[in-house]
């Protein structure tokens, strides 16, 4: 009884991975890097453009843009979606930049240990705690509460400086 | 156009622990200064759930390679003021530079001919390389810089306190002024665009690209080196400015009672009492007061007593000063006017007189 059991598991089990196989290409991401300039014209506008990140120094604000497709026949579950994104080395977060339509965003100090909203975050500086500020951000997180049907896209996106 | 799942996905029922574990193999560190030459890398961690079965993986971003920034920092110390006398051999005007930008770079100095009141004679400029705080001239001292051999080289955020020393000429007047501006060009703007005067010549506008003229990349490969913001406006940052001023004497004078005796014996203020007065002068300032005159108005009801007047000196100010007695060029009491004028002479800074003199109440 026991024999045939474990005999019936070894011939269904390659079964099962061909099934689940098509669900390996279920998302594609591609994530895409600009450079913002920020132009102020003579009556006093500031034009934000999106351009070419060919060469970057210290002081250019950067904008990464995550984009992800389903590329598979089944839909993604609701409230399953979750994107993180540590930041580039060497840059720091620009406030309020983070976007993501439908998704809570949050943020790690901590190398993506762990993740809070901003007022929930510390960090120890010279032996004291105090509330992180953007700069302390080393991670982003987006969690997704609507799910994502074959075909659909969505995008996320984020600005940094290159310190 | 999308990067396609592959090989990495996991079926574990827990999402986060598990992503947590996988960031921290991609974050590499954060707080940094971007030096030229680093790579940019940029990941993403993506997972999500199909009937309820987890999927996760890693995407590899694209790569930035940072470029070279030349930029500059230079600031005269002490708010770039320098007041002094004349004549003063070796002033010192003290500028601190620094590397503002993100590679390593070694930079050009230029000194300007004073332009003002007066000429600067003599300006030499010298490196801090003692490892002692100020200027030390002669054997161990600091170095004397040689344009383009000498030329310091630092690294991203290093600087290095540089000392121009010039002569202010003698037979100057106090209050005149002069302006003595340094400047410090990262070589590969020099060679570049051709500065060979930076007073005069044309500099490279902010963002301006020089290819390849960077610092290496991690493959060895150099990068671009583009021009920083230090250049750009009226007052670029790559140069500063230190005003010399020739400052005048300045005289303190304080009067003061410091006795009075009545006929009678007693301090009261009436009719044929004696008032001993003291005059203060100090002189501050650097530059020293050609001739001298100390002068005090006596109102109708004094008369000055004869042979009370007293001149006493101090090479010093303060309570401390030493006073010794003093033999003035002149004395002369002037009954018209009532004036009495004490002629003392030159004085240099520095020093202190006073003046007593007793009058009667009449």
């Amino acid at each position: 009884m026991q024999r045939k059991s474990s005999l019936s598991f070894w011939l269904t089990a390659p079964l099962l991975w061909l099934v689940a196989l098509p669900a390996l290409a279920q998302i594609a991401l591609e994530s895409q890097v600009q450079k913002v300039e920020h132009i102020e014209h003579d009556d006093g506008q500031v034009e934000t453009r999106l351009v070419d990140a060919d060469s970057v120094v210290p002081g250019d604000e950067l904008r990464y843009t995550i984009s992800f497709r389903n590329e598979g026949d089944e839909p993604i579950d609701p409230n399953s979606i979750v994107i993180t994104d540590p930041l580039p080395r060497a840059t720091r977060y620009i406030d309020g930049t983070a976007f993501g339509a439908g998704a809570r965003v949050t943020y790690s100090v901590d190398r993506g240990q762990s993740f809070a909203d901003p007022e929930a975050l510390y960090v120890e500086s010279n032996g004291t705690r105090r509330q992180a500020t953007p700069e302390d951000y080393t991670a982003i997180r987006w969690e997704f509460e609507p799910g994502l049907e074959p075909g659909e896209a969505s995008h996320v996106s984020f600005n940094v400086q290159l310190r | 156009m999308f990067a396609r799942e592959q090989a990495f996905f996991s079926a574990a029922r827990t999402s986060t622990g598990v992503l947590g574990a996988l960031l921290l193999v991609i974050v590499t560190g954060v707080g940094q200064a971007a030096p030229a030459g680093q790579t940019l890398r940029h990941d993403t961690a993506l997972s999500y759930r199909i009937d309820g079965v987890l999927f996760q993986r890693a995407y590899p971003g694209p790569a930035l390679t940072v470029q070279e920034l030349l930029d500059v920092s230079l600031t005269a110390q002490g708010d770039g003021l320098a007041t002094t006398r004349s004549p003063a051999p070796q002033l010192v005007l003290p500028f601190v530079l620094a590397n503002a930008g993100n590679g390593q770079e070694r930079f050009r100095l230029f000194v300007s001919d004073a332009s003002g009141d007066f000429p600067l004679d003599n300006a030499e400029l010298y490196l801090e390389s003692n490892g002692q705080p100020g200027l030390q001239l002669g054997a161990g001292g600091d170095t004397l810089y040689v344009p383009d051999a000498g030329d310091p080289e630092l690294a991203p955020g290093e600087t290095l306190s540089l000392y121009v020393v010039a002569d202010v000429p003698d037979g100057l007047a106090g209050g005149v002024e002069t302006s003595l501006t340094l400047w410090a060009l990262p070589e590969t703007v020099v060679l570049q665009a051709g500065v060979s005067q930076p007073w005069s010549d044309p500099l490279p506008d902010a963002g301006t690209l020089y290819a390849g003229q960077g610092d290496p990349d991690e493959s060895g490969e150099p990068t671009d080196a583009i021009v920083g913001a230090a250049f750009g406006g009226s007052s670029p940052a790559a140069s500063a400015s230190f005003d010399v001023l020739v400052q005048g004497p300045v005289l303190e004078l304080d009067k003061t009672v410091h006795a009075i005796a009545d006929p009678d014996g007693g301090q009261a203020v009436i009719t044929g009492s004696l008032v001993d007065y003291r005059i203060d002068a100090r002189i501050h300032g650097e530059a020293p007061l050609s001739n001298f005159v100390l002068s005090d108005d006596l109102p109708p009801y004094l008369a000055l007593v004869e042979d009370s007047i007293v001149l006493l000196h101090a090479p010093d100010h303060g309570e401390g000063a030493q006073f010794e007695s003093f033999t003035p060029s002149a004395v002369d009491f002037d009954a018209d006017t009532r004036q009495l004028r004490v002629q003392i002479g030159a004085v240099d800074p520095g020093h202190s007189f006073r003046l007593e003199y007793r009058a009667r109440i009449d």
